[in-house]
């Protein structure tokens, strides 16, 4: 019998721990001056950095979690004990998890953050009727600044992703030891390893700049393939593989989860050659 | 299709589109755009012969005579392009696309050239540069 992992716990902790952090930086930062905030926070406010650094570990390991515990679902099935409807808000809420890590790597205002929010505001713009009215949503860096993305990160995403999630979370409660634990082993590595900050976004001496981890292999993808394909069209293939997981007969479940295996492997083979560049 | 299905999909279709008119008014209010001014920026400073000014949003090339400003935003995907002074090339360090000082595009993936912007050199004022409307 496979032990549970309790991953689903871990990781509403790691968001519990991300949103009050989150939190208490918002009373600091400011989106108008995005690169010039973090510095102050980082350098001038008392226990900024590890503040900081606390929301960016969290944050990662929440995302991660969030695979994880995906992976770890997939694998023993649950797909086929919920309704169709269940496992597709639980498939779509991953775009809400992507968008808020994206948008909050884009807040620290930073030459990658910068880079990163126009790559995002073109690529939603490569979109065909739609394009210019969700990069109005989402987006709109170039006119707006961050002040779109900043609403988005900050409270239209967790609002879409406890829509999405309600059912699935309203009868959990996060686990108290889990979440002291888990706080005291971040701890050290806030003081130990701070989170991180590039050049300004006006940096002129930057010639490679190497985007968010997770979006790597999409970043080395758009180097050869038109962004059309590389940035929405790649990406959407894991939401699309894993909504139909429960629709197809079980005889084409096996296609379905290799195909997420190939998609899983060609992104770590790109994110591999994106990071030895 | 018996009548009770009918009745029920017709019913779907009305809520769907009760539900497109309640959120059409705050989806126009956000997406809107609301028309800016282009952005004028004044550089003052008097440059050296064949140098190039690195300023936030586009490359001066200054010539009293026939100034250019080339915009920083790469045609791929609108990455700052900078300039590398060992290639004497404009290169965007998120995809690697290359252009000339001219803003000729030399190496992919962008396939544009880099526009250029309206200047004017007014003398003593120094170089105007206008921005347009970003997208």
């Amino acid at each position: 019998m496979r032990p549970d992992l309790k991953t689903g716990d871990i990781t509403l902790s790691c968001l519990l721990l991300s949103v009050i952090s989150g939190i208490f930086l918002g009373y600091q930062y400011d989106c108008r001056t995005a690169y010039d905030s973090i510095i102050t926070i980082d350098v001038t406010l008392p226990w900024g950095k590890y503040l900081r650094s606390l929301h960016w570990y969290s944050s990662q390991a929440f995302f991660i979690l969030f695979l994880i515990h995906t992976g770890e679902h997939i694998l023993k099935g649950s797909y086929a004990n919920m309704p169709d409807r269940a496992w597709a808000r639980l498939v779509f809420s991953m775009l809400p998890a992507a968008l808020l890590l994206f948008t909050g790597y884009t807040l620290k205002g930073d030459i990658t953050g910068a880079s990163a929010a126009t790559i995002a505001e073109h690529l939603a713009l490569s979109l065909p009727f739609i394009g210019d009215s969700l990069n109005r949503i989402l987006f709109a860096f170039g006119r707006e600044g961050l002040s779109r993305i900043y609403l988005n990160h900050v409270l239209v995403l967790e609002v879409a992703g406890i829509w999405l999630l309600w059912a699935h979370l309203k009868r959990r409660m996060v686990d108290i030891r889990r979440f002291t634990a888990l706080f005291i082993f971040f701890l050290p590595c806030c003081f130990l390893w701070q989170a991180p900050i590039a050049a300004p976004s006006t940096d002129s001496d930057t010639m490679l700049i190497k985007g968010p981890r997770f979006f790597l292999g999409i970043q080395e993808l758009l180097r050869s393939f038109p962004p059309l394909w590389a940035g929405v069209v790649f990406p959407a293939t894991l939401i699309i593989l894993l909504a139909i997981l429960p629709l197809v007969k079980e005889n084409y479940q096996r296609k379905v989860l290799v195909g997420l295996g190939v998609f899983i492997s060609s992104d770590v083979v790109l994110t591999i050659l994106a990071l030895i560049r | 299709m018996n009548r009770r299905t009918f009745i029920k999909r017709f019913l779907g279709v009305i809520k769907a589109g009760a539900l497109g008119l309640f959120f059409y008014p705050p989806l126009s209010f956000v997406a809107h755009r609301i028309p800016r001014l282009p952005v004028k920026i004044r550089v003052r400073t008097k440059p050296e012969k064949d140098m190039i000014l690195i300023e936030n949003d586009f490359f001066l090339v200054p010539d009293p005579e026939k100034p250019s400003a080339i915009s920083r935003r790469c045609t791929h995907l609108g990455c700052r392009v900078n300039y590398s002074e060992k290639d004497d090339l404009f290169v965007c360090p998120c995809h690697g696309s290359r252009f000339t000082t001219g803003g000729k595009v030399i190496h992919g993936p962008a396939q544009k050239d880099l526009p250029e912007l309206p200047v004017s050199f007014s003398g003593e004022k120094g170089y105007i540069v206008t921005l347009e409307d970003a997208a």
